[in-house]
């Protein structure tokens, strides 16, 4: 499984992509959207995890460029606001979104859960 | 200035309030995120250290350097915090220009579309205007976020200020490339300008907020308790 986290807290992605290799779960890292679009269009990705309030592509926006370039990804939103805006996903699909700071088990149940959703 | 703009004011002055700490909240949930990630992964090291697993010394000592930084810069996001709401403490008062400009540069900072601001050094003497502090406040945050918005986000703002005259100061927001500012300021901000009596100038590569030394129309208004 590959999976790929983008935040713009650099502190914040660089650890959790730690604490995920430390559960056998790869994980790349992008500082921002940019910067995810271009590592998404060498590398295929299982699973995406994106930080909603990014400086230059928003979540929301880099969700539809990563779905351009690999439509099968899976995707988690994170964000540190406390009420959650879906005003800007505009397919209203059933993303997930969860709210820093994150419970890394949480995280890895929902990422087994996206990944193989038709195990137990 | 009229009962309308006094109501508009107040109004605005709450959603003003509200947006500031919603977006200071948002900075103090990511350093927690980062605090409780990196704690998280000190507790990772120690099981796996329980299980015979070597620790390295430089790994620990990274992870405490970066929570002591993550507790400096949310120590520094609470005396911001801390600052903006004491803002409201007198309805109007001198106002340092400098204070009111770092603030702002602070508070916007925290906004995903912020770019880069940078302060120019103003005059030896702070200069002050007898103003509301808060809408002033208001005033100049909500015209950084219409510049950073015009702006590309990788273009830097410069700000400096002088007095023209006894009567007025000038707020001048200096910018390499023009962006969008055709439909500023937007009517709410119109407002709270119009309530400091306060004009803007929008020059090809500068916006120019110039605010009166004295405001005693609005000191009178509050006086009477119609405004915050």
């Amino acid at each position: 499984m590959k999976i790929i986290l983008v935040d713009d807290e650099k502190k914040f992605v660089n650890m959790l992509a730690k604490r995920l290799s430390l559960r056998g779960l790869n994980a790349d890292v992008a500082y921002s959207g940019e910067e995810a679009v271009k590592k998404a269009a060498k590398t295929p990705y299982d699973l995406a995890v994106l930080d909603l309030k990014m400086p230059g592509i928003s979540g929301f926006a880099l969700k539809r460029k990563l779905l351009e370039l690999q439509p099968e990804i899976k995707l988690i939103f994170v964000t540190g606001h406390g009420v959650i805006d879906k005003n800007g996903n505009h397919d209203h699909s059933d993303d997930i979104f969860l709210a820093k700071p994150l419970n890394i088990d949480t995280l890895i149940e929902i990422i087994h859960q996206i990944i193989h959703p038709d195990k137990p | 200035m009229n009962q309308h703009t006094i109501d508009l004011v107040n109004k605005q002055g709450l959603q003003f309030f509200g947006s500031v700490n919603a977006s200071i909240s948002h900075e103090l949930k990511n350093i927690f995120a980062i605090i409780s990630e990196t704690a998280g992964f000190l507790n990772d090291l120690t099981q796996l250290s329980k299980q015979g697993k070597k620790l390295e010394l430089s790994v620990l000592e990274n992870c405490s350097n970066s929570i002591s930084e993550e507790i400096e810069r949310g120590f520094d996001t609470i005396r911001q915090m801390n600052q903006f709401a004491h803002s409201v403490d007198d309805p109007v008062k001198e106002t340092s220009i400098a204070d009111t400009l770092a603030l702002a540069v602070k508070l916007t900072g925290f906004l995903s579309y912020a770019g880069k601001a940078h302060i120019q050094d103003g005059p030896a003497n702070d200069i002050t205007v007898f103003t509301s502090p808060f809408l002033f406040q208001t005033l100049v945050y909500k015209t950084l976020c219409a510049l950073y918005k015009a702006m590309d986000i990788k273009d830097e703002l410069t700000i400096a200020y002088r007095q023209d005259d006894p009567s007025g100061i000038t707020l001048v927001f200096s910018y390499d490339r023009s962006g969008d500012l055709k439909d500023f300021p937007d009517p709410k901000t119109a407002d709270v300008a119009d309530a400091l009596k306060a004009t803007f100038t929008i020059k090809e590569s500068a916006l120019e907020l110039t605010i009166p030394r004295d405001n005693d129309g609005l000191q009178a208004a509050l006086a009477d308790g119609q405004t915050p």
